[in-house]
């Protein structure tokens, strides 16, 4: 192992996070390197002072019993009430056979609320896009930098939807890419994610204004979030899945 | 899910809510603003209610902190725009002892020392931060860490190797500065 490689292990070295063979090499190297020695030392000492100085924040006082306040109010809104027996069972049906479809999380009601309000939120946010630039060659090496996966990028733009670029977005705790098209005076939104990472795509629908429709394209499901009009969306949708698949098939990843 | 009801709530507390101070300290050195980290923290806390069901057991405490820091990112993302460093704040803070030290003078010194280191990590770049935090505050491995960064654990070795180095140079810095 050379003095930079060792160099390069120590702070790994210090956290015990080294296999077994690397650590003993390691202190093989040290044993005949003063300057190295001296740099473990001194960073002994860092992370030492970083321990002792009592760096982490305590909670205020109130937050506890902020959230304390706000789970039992979440309990008390869904007291049961006889008129909602009927929608609990068909929620209690609809989570159960999420659950033995092998994909309870986040169930598909939710997953489409997530998707709208994921939408609503990022385009009145001051960045509705991380990665500006309608050219897939710009938006799809950044997204595959920021996720696990690489997903398609149609451009459209001879179909008259110009790519505006790309973002990621959470849903859950899991990560998405999001591309934002625009077509005419609207902004489309499609969420792509791997088939099997997160949920299957919601059922097409409409959520305070916004209309959902959703496709598959190779192995990745997309969702596309708009105010446009169902039937245009809808051909968006098409257009879309014809470009991507075509990528997809010719195993542009 | 049957929507909250009162033992499923109680379950949910006795998982997460031993948590809570880790989560708020991620959120807290991430934000670098106390009221904003009670706000993430507040949301975080409803979204793991929300998706309870999906925790099976486990690590509680990354399950939490991973929700936690996604809150917090998305809050960055928010306000990026002013993208303000709170450095006034991040000056008061250093000014504050958390120190629980009994001897006054090994107080003082516990207080200098953690003033400046304080206001030092507050100016990494903020993912080296978390992880710094997520390192030496709550002593998860690096997988772990990987776990709730979303990043590979190389670059959880990176990050936190580029962090120590620019602390480093700080208190060496000030080192030679003082007589």
């Amino acid at each position: 192992m050379t003095h930079d490689e060792v160099r390069s292990l120590l702070d790994a070295y210090i956290d015990d996070e080294l296999e077994l063979a690397t650590g003993v090499a390691v202190e093989a190297h040290l044993r005949g390197c003063a300057e190295c020695t001296a740099w473990l030392a001194e960073r002994r000492t860092l992370v030492a002072q970083l321990h002792a100085a009592a760096l982490r924040y305590p909670v205020p006082g109130d937050l506890e019993a902020r959230i304390g306040a706000q789970l039992r109010t979440q309990d008390r809104r869904y007291k049961i009430q006889p008129q909602w027996f009927g929608a609990i069972a068909a929620g209690l049906i609809v989570a159960i056979g999420g659950f033995l479809l092998g994909h309870s999380w986040p169930r598909p009601a939710d997953l489409r609320s997530e998707l709208v309000s994921a939408s609503v939120r990022a385009m009145l946010g001051p960045h509705p896009i991380d990665v500006v630039s309608s050219d897939h060659h710009t938006v799809k090496p950044w997204l595959s930098g920021q996720l696990p996966f690489s997903p398609p990028v149609p451009e459209l733009a001879a179909q008259g939807d110009t790519l505006l670029g790309g973002r990621v977005d959470y849903l859950g705790s899991a990560r998405v890419a999001a591309l934002v098209y625009q077509h005419g005076h609207h902004q489309i939104n499609v969420y792509i994610w791997p088939r099997g990472a997160l949920a299957e795509a919601p059922r097409d629908g409409a959520l305070d204004g916004y209309h959902l429709t959703s496709t598959q394209a190779g192995q990745f499901i997309a969702v596309m979030v708009s105010d446009l009009a169902v039937g245009e969306l809808a051909t968006f949708r098409d257009r879309w899945h014809a470009d991507a698949s075509a990528a997809t098939d010719a195993g542009e990843h | 899910m049957p929507p909250g009801d009162g033992a499923r709530t109680r379950r949910f507390e006795a998982v997460a809510l031993p948590h809570l101070a880790a989560a708020y300290n991620l959120a807290r050195w991430i934000c670098r603003n106390e009221a904003d980290a009670a706000d993430v923290v507040q949301e975080a806390v409803m979204r793991a209610l929300q998706y309870f069901d999906s925790y099976h057991g486990g690590d509680a405490r990354a399950w939490l902190l991973q929700i936690v820091r996604n809150s917090a990112h998305t809050w960055i993302g928010k306000n990026r725009l002013a993208g303000r460093v709170d450095l006034e704040q991040l000056e008061s803070d250093s000014a504050t002892v958390f120190s629980g030290a009994q001897d006054p003078l090994a107080a003082v010194i516990a207080q200098a020392e953690g003033a400046r280191l304080r206001l030092a990590i507050g100016r990494l770049p903020v993912e080296q931060r978390e992880v710094l935090v997520l390192r030496e505050f709550e002593a998860l491995s690096y997988r772990q860490i990987a776990g709730i960064t979303g990043c590979p654990i190389g670059t959880v070795m990176s990050r936190l190797s580029r962090a120590r180095d620019q602390l480093a140079e700080i208190v060496r810095g000030e080192q030679r500065a003082s007589p």
